[in-house]
């Protein structure tokens, strides 16, 4: 999902008006310098270039001689000047800060992934990137099969994206998720995270959402297929037991080979 | 025991007795294939004396319980820790104590299966990877319906 960083943008919002507020010193001393240079008094530069910097420029400093720039008034008005500026600089720059660095932070290429996959009809929903969900992508590219991951993880997130994978980071758990990730229209989903309590959840919110979806799940113990077929019957395996099936008929075959090679020698 | 296991001959040492290890000694047991299984877990040791299974307490990375196993007259190893390094200094123990002994193993890493079968395996299983053909088998079937 998009997410704005609300730390980072108020450190960036702080550091931006630091920088405004350096660049308008570096203006006042640039400014005041040229003035006095030719043949304004400190005075009149520094209220000159004060007024001019803070909205001010409709003031007439001509009606105020050097006289009257030393009386109450004149610095009563000079400093409410400033206080207005000064409240200006730090607003505008705060305004601008913020507005940048939301606006920034708002991933564009995200938002635009969700109305892709809002888009997709008879996909699969891989639920946790793992090891498994990994392997299952790159079958699934081969066969050309339409999918979405969903992963919790900011890292795996970061990956997906650079694979260019649809994706959406959060937890799948999540009814808003499965409705980003298209459950409605989706043909499958597949929860292959190494925990039978999250696959479990999962099957029952997928279940929910979406009742004529295919449900494939993996599972650690066979006690949680049992559990996973008794809220849906559906796919669900145990990689290590399909491994075991596949070493031990290996084995059991190198067993038949022997056998007839013994049989043949004799 | 090691007197026991020393009449062993062309029979498949399974080492760790996890959900892979336990499914292999199932089907070897159901078709009456020797065994013997070398495991260090005390919980899974029960397991093994419940179901009257051959077994070595101990560790198979170490070559002790390997020769204790009788590997010399051994046929084959699965070698189905849940530990890469494990599995794959047990792979080069076995290699060196009986070079002919045909090796399988599993591994979740493509990078560790090829230096696996560099070691001396000669059959590698990566259960993510078999599992995730099925589950595209089934997707692929639904597909064409």
């Amino acid at each position: 999902m998009v997410k704005v960083d609300l730390v980072s943008a108020q450190n960036t919002s702080i550091e931006m008006v630091l920088l405004f507020t350096l660049i308008s010193v570096f203006i006042f001393l640039f400014s005041f310098h040229e003035l006095i240079s030719i043949n304004h008094n400190a005075y009149a530069s520094g209220y000159l270039v004060l007024t001019a910097m803070f909205d001010a420029v409709d003031t007439n400093i001509s009606v105020i001689n050097i006289t009257n720039m030393l009386s109450f008034n004149f610095l009563v008005v000079f400093i409410v000047l400033v206080m207005d500026g000064i409240t200006k600089v730090l607003l505008i720059g705060f305004v601008m800060a913020s507005f940048i660095e939301v606006f920034t932070s708002i991933d564009i290429k995200a938002k635009l992934q969700v109305h892709d996959i809002k888009k997709l009809k008879n996909h699969v929903i891989i639920c946790g990137y793992s090891m498994f969900g990994e392997q299952l992508t790159i079958e699934l590219i081969q066969k050309k099969i339409k999918f979405v991951v969903i992963d919790r993880d900011p890292v795996k997130a970061e990956m997906l994206k650079d694979l260019k994978y649809l994706s959406l980071t959060g937890n799948f758990l999540s009814e808003e998720i499965l409705a980003d990730a298209g459950i409605l229209n989706a043909k499958y989903i597949v929860f292959g995270v190494k925990s039978d309590y999250s696959n479990l959840l999962g099957v029952i919110t997928a279940k929910k959402l979406n009742k004529n979806i295919n449900i494939i799940s993996r599972a650690v113990d066979n006690a949680a297929v049992r559990y996973l077929n008794d809220i849906s019957p559906g796919k669900y395996f145990i990689p290590e037991y399909i491994a075991g099936n596949e070493i031990g008929f290996t084995l059991l075959e190198l067993e038949n080979i022997n056998n007839i090679n013994s049989n043949t020698a004799k | 025991m090691k007197a026991k296991f020393s009449e062993l001959k062309d029979h498949v040492i399974i080492c760790g007795f996890g959900i892979v290890g336990e499914k292999i000694a199932d089907i070897l047991n159901e078709y009456k294939i020797p065994f013997i299984v070398i495991e260090i877990d005390e919980k899974k040791i029960e397991q093994l004396k419940k179901y009257d299974y051959n077994f070595i307490e101990g560790s198979a990375t170490k070559s002790k319980n390997l020769k204790d196993a009788n590997i010399k007259s051994a046929k084959a190893i699965a070698v189905v820790m849940d530990d890469e390094a494990k599995n794959l200094f047990t792979v080069i123990t076995a290699k060196d104590l009986n070079n002919g002994l045909f090796i399988a193993t599993r591994t979740n890493d493509v990078l560790i299966k090829d230096r696996i079968i560099e070691a001396g395996a000669n059959y590698v299983v990566m259960p993510q990877k078999i599992a995730s053909k099925e589950i595209i088998d089934e997707i692929v079937k639904g597909e064409a319906k």
